[in-house]
């Protein structure tokens, strides 16, 4: 059964390896001013690579069992790039929960295979890209 | 023993339950301190509360030579004298502290000089847009506790580690619980607690910079030393059975006041598109420099230049300015600086070079000022800047002219043989009111002075009406021309009364148009509500004019197509008296007339516009002055019918225009022959227009001949409109603002025009159903009623008056026709020639008014 598993797993992470996804994001801003972000996430291995205006703005590294266990944010601090890392259990429920960066519906699209459709106010899957 | 052995175990357990754990974490790149520039007097733009003139954004528009757009846009979009305290930048700047690295020397950038001061606010404006990951959620003032409660204590304890423990950053926090932000960086905690039971009693002590320095505002060099304030939360947090927080909850004060979110700019985007953070990076890699300004006025009497209050000069060494004061002109000349010992900085010459005074130091304004009155004739003035002007802040400076009278303008006359222009003056009486006492005085006329104006350095009053005037309600006509018989650019009136009236009238000679203008006041915004789309059968001319001698101003437009979509938009520049006039096809060369609906135009400085009407058979004119007052929510105006001539083959046009960014709603009355009313509503969406002609604003199967009136109630948002009257074959042509909508009592004045083979019709429309009495009275040369009749007019009827054969007097001496009713009625002058060639209608616009004004 184990192997069976293994097998499915293997098997849809090729699937998905090398694919890129287009994710429309819509917030609003401060004064409740709505604006709309356009995100690409491309998969490589086990880590989903998110772009803004075609600048890498964070990593997320996913284990075998689909949870998200470490972050790499590219932050800018006093006019420099930091790579802004949370690794910790309880620091990543936190940034999962702001949804500013589509961390949790991209994740569920690449290991689910679906995008969470109670996420679809939030972000929206506009395009999927295969390599 | 025992019992003492256990005595001790007990006390160490209650030691170690009990015991004080801290920890203390700061970041090592401080953010750093600047201003949050309030809204409600945003310095970035005025420079008040901050260096005065010029600002940041003035010099920075100046440094790109981008003709003030991005201070424009900053005026418009970001100053609000009258908005909430708490509205302003404090998160454009509390980014900009966290992203960029502190400005720390001031720098030249094509000879504008940026302080410190100066690059912080425009970097606090590259950045007041930013959105990123936010922890917790913005109360907004409702009944949500849930958004009012968070952030949650545990959530920010763990931002906090997260970000300045972990991660050597800082975070930024709304420290304001309510609907109201003020966001300050973190870059430093204390953190203390200790554990009873499952529950840890915690102290959070937060250090964040200041939005200010010590006295509350921001200096032009300031830079440096963090100076911070310190925010103290109390919470409690509930441990699971390992002894890790899995929940948490405000305790004591906390509990209403912590802060409202937590949150670090991911997507950093400036408001102001004219201000680009590449371009600030660029002006802050600069190093000072000690060049001289190229733009400044040379350096003695000989190469002196005219003075212009949009420009900020670079001092070097000495400059000379020329300028000049016009009869009737009240103007306070200032420049702000910063060395109050040494303020003999702005010295005044006559134009012999004579040396008159320098501008005294005004500790009130922290400004060298003087006033300047007009004398009998224009009087030439030189202005010397000394250099050096010791201080530490004075390597730019700007004047500004506070203009303490009002100008009243025709901007446009004509010297040709093809056109008879001729101007009539006059002034409407007005009651003023004193609001505390309610005492009322009557003002019946008002000195001026009369002023031609001819290229932007060349103007004349003239010689006849030196050197000052009294204006009446005699409405009399001034000459045009000067001595030499030259015709100016364009005329005005410099008063202190805005009840003094200017009429110019244009007659051609050739295929008989005739159109007038009437004196309108500069503004800052104004719309031109309808282009016409029939290119073939109209033609359309614009003037705008520059009502300054002392500055250049920039003018922006936008032309909006008939999908409510900007056309195209731009700038016009326009030197100091200059004016603007010509075809559609030649001031937009690049945008078909047919495709555009209207056209707005903004200014930080006031100028005037006006729409010109013509056919391209040359038979029919009209002038159309832009509107900058527009019709407002819970105000109605009206379009009579009777106002079309009485001609076989009428018709009238309305245009409608909502020149706003929401929708306007219009409730709209259809008054008939027996009063009875129609209504339905009409709504505009933003820039959208209706235009059409009048028997097309009548519901479906509406009999158009029992029409009387349309009332238009704005019941939301704002409109701009007019209405056109004329005949298909006769080429009559004329404009009307529709008048307000009254109740009656009200007393109209209208100039007799006579002369230049036109004569004048009284008319007076009845608006209501019921029989009432209109009284005239002719007023002489000299501002005096001579002679008055009562006439009763019944439901609904227009009455042409017969002056010559109703009145006693020589109708050739009644200069002025006033009429008054205690109901509601339409007056209006129909002016004409006897051959009907020249045709024009005066409408209900000059309106006595009551003025309040206060003690105070």
């Amino acid at each position: 059964m184990k192997k069976v598993m293994l097998c499915m797993v293997l098997l849809f992470t090729l699937n998905t390896i090398g694919k890129t996804i287009m994710i429309k994001g819509y917030y609003t801003d401060f004064q409740n001013n709505p604006f709309t972000l356009n995100w690409k996430v491309v998969k490589k291995n086990n880590v989903l690579k998110f772009f803004l205006k075609n600048k890498l703005k964070a990593e997320v590294y996913i284990a075998r069992n689909g949870q998200i266990i470490k972050i790499v944010e590219y932050k800018t601090l006093a006019g420099r790039e930091k790579k802004f890392i949370i690794d910790k259990k309880e620091y990543i429920k936190l940034e999962l929960k702001t949804d500013f960066f589509p961390f949790s519906f991209a994740r569920d699209y690449f290991v689910n295979g679906k995008v969470n459709t109670k996420k679809q106010n939030k972000f929206k899957l506009i395009e999927v890209k295969e390599k | 023993m025992k019992r003492l052995v256990t005595f001790l175990l007990l006390m160490i357990f209650f030691f170690y339950a009990n015991a004080q754990t801290t920890e203390t974490v700061e970041i090592t790149t401080r953010p750093w301190n600047g201003y949050w520039w309030p809204l409600n007097n945003n310095g970035l733009c005025t420079g008040q509360d901050y260096n005065k003139y010029p600002s940041p954004m003035e010099k920075y528009d100046m440094a790109l030579n981008q003709k003030y757009h991005a201070t424009t846009w900053e005026i418009n979009n970001h100053y609000f004298p009258d908005a909430p305290y708490w509205w302003g930048h404090c998160n454009g700047w509390a980014v900009a502290s966290i992203l960029e690295q502190e400005p720390t020397h001031k720098s030249t950038f094509n000879s504008i000089v940026f302080y410190v001061g100066d690059l912080k606010g425009l970097l606090s404006e590259c950045h007041q847009g930013a959105s990123g990951t936010t922890y917790g959620t913005r109360y907004m003032g409702d009944d949500n506790q849930q958004a009012f409660d968070d952030i949650n204590p545990l959530d920010l304890q763990n931002v906090l580690k997260m970000y300045l423990k972990d991660n050597n950053t800082p975070i930024l926090i709304d420290a304001d619980p309510t609907k109201e932000i003020w966001t300050y960086p973190v870059y430093k905690y204390e953190l203390s607690y200790t554990d009873e039971g499952n529950t840890r009693h915690c102290t959070l002590t937060v250090y964040c910079a200041t939005d200010s320095y010590d006295n509350g505002i921001l200096n032009p060099d300031d830079f440096g030393d963090t100076h911070s304030f310190t925010k103290t939360y109390t919470y409690d947090l509930t441990l699971d059975s390992n002894g890790d927080p899995v929940s948490g909850e405000w305790t004591g004060n906390s509990v209403n006041d912590h802060p409202d979110f937590a949150w670090y700019p991911d997507n950093d985007a400036g408001k102001n598109p004219y201000v680009s953070l590449a371009q600030v990076h660029s002006i802050m890699s600069n190093d000072y420099s000690d060049e001289d300004d190229p733009n400044e006025p040379d350096n003695d009497f000989e190469h002196a230049k005219p003075l212009d209050t949009n420009k900020i000069y670079r001092i070097e060494n000495d400059d000379y300015f020329t300028m000049f004061i016009e009869p009737g002109e009240d103007v306070t000349l200032s420049m702000t600086f910063n060395d109050y010992f040494h303020y003999e900085v702005v010295k005044y010459y006559d134009s012999e070079q004579n040396y008159l005074g320098f501008f005294p130091f005004n500790s009130i304004d922290k400004d060298v000022n003087y006033r300047f009155t007009g004398g009998n004739e224009i009087t030439n003035y030189y202005l010397n800047v000394k250099y050096p002007v010791t201080g530490d802040y004075n390597d730019n400076y700007m004047f500004k002219a506070h203009e303490n009278y009002t100008k009243i303008i025709i901007p446009h006359t004509l010297e040709t043989s093809y056109w008879d222009n001729f101007v009539y003056a006059g002034f409407i009486p007005y009651t003023k009111k004193n609001s505390d006492t309610n005492e009322e005085t009557e003002i019946l006329n008002a000195n001026g002075s009369y002023v031609g104006v001819f290229n932007e350095n060349n103007r004349m009053v003239p010689e006849t009406m030196l050197p000052t005037i009294q204006f009446s309600p005699a409405f009399t006509e001034i000459p045009l021309n000067d001595s030499s018989n030259n015709t100016p650019e364009w005329i005005k009136v410099n008063t202190t009364d805005a009840h003094v009236k200017l009429l110019s009238f244009y007659q051609s000679h050739g295929d008989g148009s005739m159109g007038y203008f009437y004196s309108i006041q500069p503004a800052k915004r104004f719309v031109l509500p309808h282009v016409p789309s029939h290119t073939n059968y109209w033609w359309y001319g614009i003037v705008i004019v520059n009502p300054s001698h002392f500055k250049s101003i920039n003018v922006f437009y936008k032309l909006y197509d008939y999908h409510k979509h900007i056309l195209k938009e731009g700038t016009l520049y326009i030197p100091q008296y200059g004016k603007i006039v010509d075809v559609f096809e030649n001031i937009f060369p690049d945008v078909e007339m047919g495709q555009t609906s209207y056209i707005e135009f903004y200014s930080k400085d006031n100028f005037i516009v006006s729409a010109l009407y013509g056919t391209r058979n040359h038979r029919e004119l009209a002038y159309v002055p832009a509107d900058s007052r527009f019709i407002n929510e819970g105000e109605k105006v009206y379009v009579t019918k009777d106002l079309m001539p009485q001609t076989d083959n009428p018709w009238a046009g309305i245009a409608i225009v909502n020149p706003t960014e929401s929708y306007s709603k219009i409730y709209i009355s259809v008054v008939n022959n027996h009063n009875a009313y129609t209504r339905y509503y009409l709504t505009l969406y933003p820039h959208e227009k209706k235009v059409d002609v009048l028997e097309n604003f009548l519901p479906d199967g509406y009999d158009y001949s029992t029409l009387e009136r349309i009332e238009f109630e704005v019941i939301k948002g704002s409109i701009s409109m007019f209405a056109l009257y004329g005949d298909h074959d006769q080429g009559m042509l004329a404009s009307l603002i529709p008048p307000q909508w009254n109740n009656g009592m009200e007393t109209y004045f209208f100039p007799n025009i006579q002369g230049h083979s036109l004569s004048t019709t009284l008319k007076i429309k009845n608006e209501a159903n019921y029989s009432i009495h209109a009284t005239v009275y002719a007023i002489d040369a000299n501002g005096n009623e001579i002679e008055h009749q009562t006439y009763t007019l019944s439901n609904f009827e227009l009455r042409s008056i017969d002056i010559s054969g109703d009145f006693s007097t020589d109708p050739s001496q009644i200069k002025t026709l006033k009429v008054y009713s205690s109901r509601f009625i339409t007056p209006f002058a129909e002016i004409k020639s006897d051959d009907g060639k020249f045709y024009e209608i005066i409408g209900p616009v000059f309106k006595k008014e009551t003025v309040l004004i206060q003690n105070n």
